[in-house]
């Protein structure tokens, strides 16, 4: 199990290598000169050519990818005009928020969609499975900033039940209590889409392997139906319930923009939005890095999981 | 005859002291006009310590009877005639719960490939003692223990170590070893044996026939071995059923059987091993055509399209499983019946 975990490490490095090249030539693609955008269109070419050789604009590109690269290795990710401050200083403070909301919509949608999906396979055809096909078919086709002001309107404006914007509530009154309702509507958001991509994995999943063979000698052998499913049919539904699981944390973290910027959640993601429409390329490529090397170090959990899952990986 | 001089504890095909019956089974998948009979009539049984052979060719209704006995068929089939009995007890009628405890303790399954009947995500111990644990109350420690006994008793070397093997980690014959342990688990009564030995190599094949045979004289079960192959159950069986097209067509003891079969499927299937062992490789000689397929049965006897035999009435009607010749213990579902025995002598002359 060491030596597995060892080897896909090693296999991270060229991965997380061709991140960096593609958030570095980012900024060479994208159209306009990174001085107008910094100075603005009305300034002088004495002032631009000044910005650009402080930049190190007027190097050839491979220098400035080895800039690029120093610069990461030390933590300078750039300054972020929007928020007159290094772009590692936002992403930093921002990740902790972003991770909680993300962290609590997967298991959300893991525990809730393995859970449904499971419930409905148990009775394949039935009125439960097709009522959960009609939810699954409906959370997967409405968008996630609707079903946010949805709730919003619901719980937040009508029902008055839930705050529906921030962290904290403006009054300062913090404290986990606090927190917890504020995350409420946001992880349900953010959780619905990949409840039901979940749910719908692990239905099929259960279906594939109910009908093995070797389900059919525990059934032979006495065992029940519960355990059947529980210690039979589920553990080999799993690598493939995981590999959706993994798929979909990385789906999270890009889904956090959406729901952070309809329900204000100070992370990453309403940060990125802002980002976007004020165009401050440091900021945006610093978020898309971190986001992409989060993607790429969640897929190593899942790859872990999923040999732990099935003891025939560990050989290849 | 052979079978006038030795005298055997199941004399008929319903002996009275059957320990596992099955009684006019019908099996269907779908319902209503969709409906599609695979298992018609059947009737077996089976004596303890008795070995009967189920011979037919692939989709003969075989594993399906078998299967329906069990209360384990796929989901869309049911059981739509007949009992299932075992000691006297109708298994057809029992709720889902009782049919559980029967499984395992009453009736156990050895199936076919073990590769795919083991689970890949459990150790091989875990699986083995699960029912033990679970179900028959027993303590860890003393389930460990059980499951070393029945490794060793089937051959499995180094049990100890094997119970933390993954069934991947096993070789073919190991991996049905171990399959065949885990049926025995419970000491079942009546032990099905569904081709089990057709994953397995040749050599291999014969070492697994002779332990499923040894734990049956040592443990008084009755076996039913399900297979495709003549040659497989002439050495194992007391008895032998031939199935066609989910009805029984003959039903004799081992040696009758092989010596005057009397049913032109029977005949046909014996031509296909005789070859085998006279070692004349010039070609197999294999029953032209296919068997019916359940969703258009075929009028009359449903063996007529491939028959050498077949004469008018055989289109026409089917034939009652019956015997007019032995006194009721070589029953036979054929019209051209009597001509079949006299064609064999005459075979060797060259009709095929």
């Amino acid at each position: 199990m060491i030596s597995f975990i060892l080897n896909r490490a090693l296999q991270i490095i060229p991965v997380i290598i061709g991140v960096t090249l593609a958030t570095f030539l980012l900024a060479q693609i994208i159209p306009g000169d990174p001085a107008d955008v910094l100075l603005g269109s009305m300034a002088s070419e004495e002032a631009r050519q000044q910005l650009r050789l402080s930049l190190g604009l007027n190097e050839p590109i491979y220098v400035q990818y080895a800039i690029y690269l120093k610069n990461l290795l030390q933590g300078d990710l750039g300054q972020s005009f929007t928020f007159a401050q290094p772009v590692t200083q936002v992403i930093v403070e921002r990740l902790f928020n972003t991770s909680l909301l993300a962290i609590a919509a997967i298991i959300l949608a893991s525990v809730a969609g393995v859970a449904a999906g499971t419930w409905a396979a148990l009775k394949p055809g039935s009125l439960r499975d097709q009522g959960l096909s009609v939810v699954v078919l409906f959370f997967n086709s409405m968008p996630s900033f609707w079903l946010g002001l949805v709730l919003i309107l619901t719980f937040g404006l009508h029902l008055r039940l839930l705050p529906v914007g921030g962290m904290q509530d403006a009054t300062g009154s913090s404290g986990i209590g606090s927190l917890v309702a504020h995350m409420v509507l946001p992880t349900i958001t953010l959780a619905a889409w990949s409840l039901a991509v979940i749910a719908r994995m692990t239905r099929s999943a259960i279906l594939d392997v109910i009908n093995s063979d070797y389900i059919r000698t525990a059934r032979s052998r006495g065992v029940g139906e519960a355990r059947i499913v529980l210690r039979h049919a589920l553990p080999n539904a799993m690598p493939s319930v995981i590999t959706v699981i993994g798929m979909q944390m990385g789906f999270l973290l890009s889904g956090a923009v959406l729901t952070e910027t309809v329900f204000s959640w100070p992370g990453i993601g309403l940060a990125m939005f802002q980002a976007i429409s004020t165009r401050d390329i440091p900021l945006i490529q610093g978020g898309i890095l971190v986001l992409a090397v989060a993607f790429v170090l969640i897929n190593f959990a899942v790859d872990i999981l999923y040999a732990y899952f099935n003891p025939k990986v560990k050989l290849a | 005859m052979m079978m006038f001089t030795k005298p055997h504890p199941a004399q008929t095909i319903c002996s009275s002291d059957a320990v596992f019956e099955v009684k006019d089974l019908g099996v269907a998948y779908g319902r209503d006009a969709a409906s599609v009979q695979v298992v018609n009539d059947v009737s077996l049984s089976v004596g303890r310590g008795e070995a009967l052979g189920v011979v037919g060719e692939s989709g003969c209704g075989k594993s399906q009877t078998m299967l329906a006995a069990l209360g384990l068929l796929p989901r869309g089939g049911r059981i739509t005639s007949g009992q299932v009995l075992l000691e006297g007890r109708n298994l057809v009628d029992l709720s889902p719960r009782e049919m559980r405890a029967v499984r395992g303790s009453g009736i156990a399954l050895i199936s076919q490939d073990a590769l795919t009947s083991l689970n890949p995500a459990m150790t091989i111990g875990t699986q083995m003692a699960e029912p033990m644990i679970h179900y028959g109350g027993m303590s860890r420690s003393a389930a460990r223990t059980r499951c070393i006994e029945l490794l060793d008793l089937v051959g499995i070397p180094g049990a100890a170590t094997r119970l933390a093997s993954y069934p991947h980690e096993l070789s073919g014959g190991m991996r049905q070893r171990a399959l065949i342990a885990m049926a025995i688990s419970a000491n079942p009564k009546v032990l099905i044996a569904d081709e089990p030995t057709t994953a397995l190599d040749v050599t291999t094949q014969s070492q697994i026939l002779r332990l499923i045979d040894s734990l049956r004289k040592e443990l008084g079960m009755a076996l039913i071995l399900i297979t495709h192959d003549l040659g497989v159950v002439a050495g194992v069986a007391d008895r032998v059923a031939v199935l066609y097209a989910g009805r029984v067509v003959e039903t004799a003891e081992t040696e009758t059987l092989f010596a005057s079969p009397r049913h032109p499927y029977t005949k046909a299937l014996l031509d296909t091993i005789s070859q085998l062992e006279d070692e004349v490789s010039e070609r197999l000689n294999p029953i032209p055509g296919l068997p019916p397929d359940p969703r258009n049965p075929v009028q009359g006897c449903p063996f007529n399209p491939r028959c050498d035999y077949v004469r008018e009435v055989c289109r026409a009607d089917l034939p009652a499983l019956a015997d007019s010749v032995e006194g009721g213990r070589h029953p036979v579902r054929c019209h051209v019946d009597p001509f079949v025995g006299l064609s064999l002598t005459m075979a060797s002359g060259g009709a095929r």
